[in-house]
């Protein structure tokens, strides 16, 4: 698709574009699936567009929160990757086995369009390196051990064994919610 | 000449909707904020089951130089009077209405065809807050414009939307300041009935308050604003949230996606699928290839410098989302 062509077909969603690009066409009505195609089509074509002068990253995360029309629009700009874009994606990994993402990303794998970083729990040494930033070593192995390894749990934890009155360690993330619950004042009332 | 990639973060959950930008305000009373996503134009009636390609694309525009910004935009109601506005650098403004019973709104560009959309009343927020903690997202106070809530519908049909809202995002206020979206006890659920009874707020409109007001004076106009990095004190603190803390046994994942990068950067190569359970680090790890690019550039937050490219260690997704270069 050359840049007169997708230009029009991206004003079609985005409006304003006419303002700034004067003169557009109008692009014709097609058929739901046709129309589709053409839609992705045109953000893989301003994507190579952009790519031109610069490399791209594309970013998209969160993907299990994605509607069936964004994985496939998605999967198609990965496979028609314009040169010089890279697209890089997050999702969870503990999706229901009829969750759609789960064959969105096995066929992309395995065609070879995207590759899987697989993140794991971290290792209790580097859990306890990372408590230890900030807490003492006694009180960061016990954040380290609590947390079972998710970073987020980690830092949920460090940061309630530092702010805490008492210094104590949470047993867990829900008990760093009810902790913070007893330390809050209600707000003024206006 | 030196390339400069170009990056651009998209979240398919709700993550964008945690940044809140200031924005200019006559009435020195309210806070006046932009919520993204939540404007005029992602609305698509025309396609109102698949919001998200819209959303897809409208960050598409933001990369376009010059695209939408200082465009005169006027959005005529049904009831009452026609506001007009000027959209910002990056292509944003809300049109304000004194009531919401305006009916469907007309906008108006010059040069594109008029569209239909639902209004959108952000002006009377009083406090907002919208965070995403690990991808359970919490919304507090009054959700606010059909907007939000659709695009809150459409990516949360399988998933409460707003899990024990009062306890946790009390929690998350132990935080900071929280800023609340009010003025419509339209549609209110149980949580956030709860939510206000616990603050001692009645339902419907409500009045600035004074944290907010607090607030309102010590932001800069266009500044961003994270919900993380609020602290108990009630300033912004630069230097608080996780993702101060070391980045650790990461470093295989790190090392692939840059080589990924690098070889995407000078042709073609593979896309990059991080996956894992909840709270294992896939965002920050997203935001750690960018940072340590060595050839990475981003564009500069508007208080700083508008539309000038800088090179900041900080907060780039936030200057990603809502910037171009």
């Amino acid at each position: 698709m050359t840049e007169a062509a997708w230009l029009p077909v991206l004003a079609t969603l985005l409006l304003a574009l006419h303002a700034r690009v004067l003169g557009l066409p109008p692009v014709p009505a097609l058929p739901a699936e046709q129309e589709r195609e053409r839609l992705a089509a045109a953000v893989a074509d301003a994507l190579g567009a952009l790519a031109r002068t610069r490399p791209v990253l594309l970013g998209v995360e969160d993907l299990h929160w994605a509607s069936g029309a964004s994985l496939d629009l998605l999967a198609f700009l990965i496979r028609r990757a314009p040169p010089r874009t890279f697209i890089l994606t997050t999702s969870r990994d503990d999706l229901p086995t009829s969750h759609p993402l789960r064959e969105v990303r096995r066929r992309l794998q395995e065609g070879g369009a995207a590759e899987l970083l697989a993140l794991r729990r971290l290792r209790p040494d580097d859990a306890l390196r990372v408590a230890g930033h900030h807490l003492p070593p006694a009180t960061a192995a016990v954040v380290a051990g609590r947390s079972e390894g998710p970073p987020l749990f980690l830092t949920e934890l460090a940061y309630e064994a530092l702010h805490s009155d008492t210094g104590q360690v949470p047993h867990s993330i829900q008990e760093t919610v009810r902790l913070r619950l007893e330390r809050l004042e209600l707000p003024p009332r206006t | 000449m030196k390339l400069q990639p170009l990056l651009l973060l998209l979240s398919l959950g709700f993550a964008q909707a945690a940044q809140l930008t200031v924005l200019a305000s006559p009435d020195p009373t309210q806070l006046r904020v932009r919520v993204n996503e939540d404007d005029a134009f992602t609305e698509r009636p025309e396609i109102p089951s698949d919001p998200l390609v819209v959303n897809v694309l409208r960050n598409l525009a933001r990369l376009l130089p010059e695209a939408l910004s200082h465009l005169p935009v006027t959005c005529r109601p049904e009831r009452g009077p026609s506001v007009q506005v000027f959209t910002d650098f990056l292509g944003y403004d809300v049109c304000r209405f004194p009531t919401a019973d305006t009916g469907q709104v007309t906008v108006l560009i010059e040069g594109a065809p008029p569209a239909q959309v639902t209004p959108l009343a952000l002006g009377n927020a009083a406090r907002i807050t919208v965070t995403d903690l690990d991808d359970t997202v919490i919304v507090t106070g009054v959700v606010q414009g059909q907007a939000l809530r659709n695009v809150l519908t459409a990516n949360g049909t399988n998933r409460p939307l707003f899990p024990d809202a009062p306890a946790l995002l009390r929690a998350q206020a132990g935080r900071g300041p929280v800023v609340y979206l009010s003025n419509s006890p339209d549609g209110l659920t149980p949580s956030l009935q709860t939510l206000l009874r616990v603050h001692h707020l009645t339902e419907g409109p409500l009045s600035p308050m004074p944290e907010t007001l607090a607030l309102r004076g010590r932001l800069t106009l266009g500044e961003v604003i994270d919900p993380f990095p609020l602290t108990e004190s009630g300033r912004i603190d630069r230097n608080a949230g996780p993702w101060h803390l070391p980045l650790v046994g990461r470093s295989d994942e790190l090392r692939r996606l840059r080589e990924l990068w690098a070889a995407a950067s000078r042709g073609r190569g593979p896309a990059a699928w991080l996956s894992g359970e909840a709270g294992v680090g896939k965002t920050r790890l997203a935001r750690k290839l960018a940072l340590r690019a060595p050839w990475c550039w981003w564009a500069a937050p508007p208080r700083r410098r508008p539309a000038r490219i800088r090179r900041s260690p900080t907060r780039w997704a936030e200057h990603c989302r809502c910037s171009w270069m």
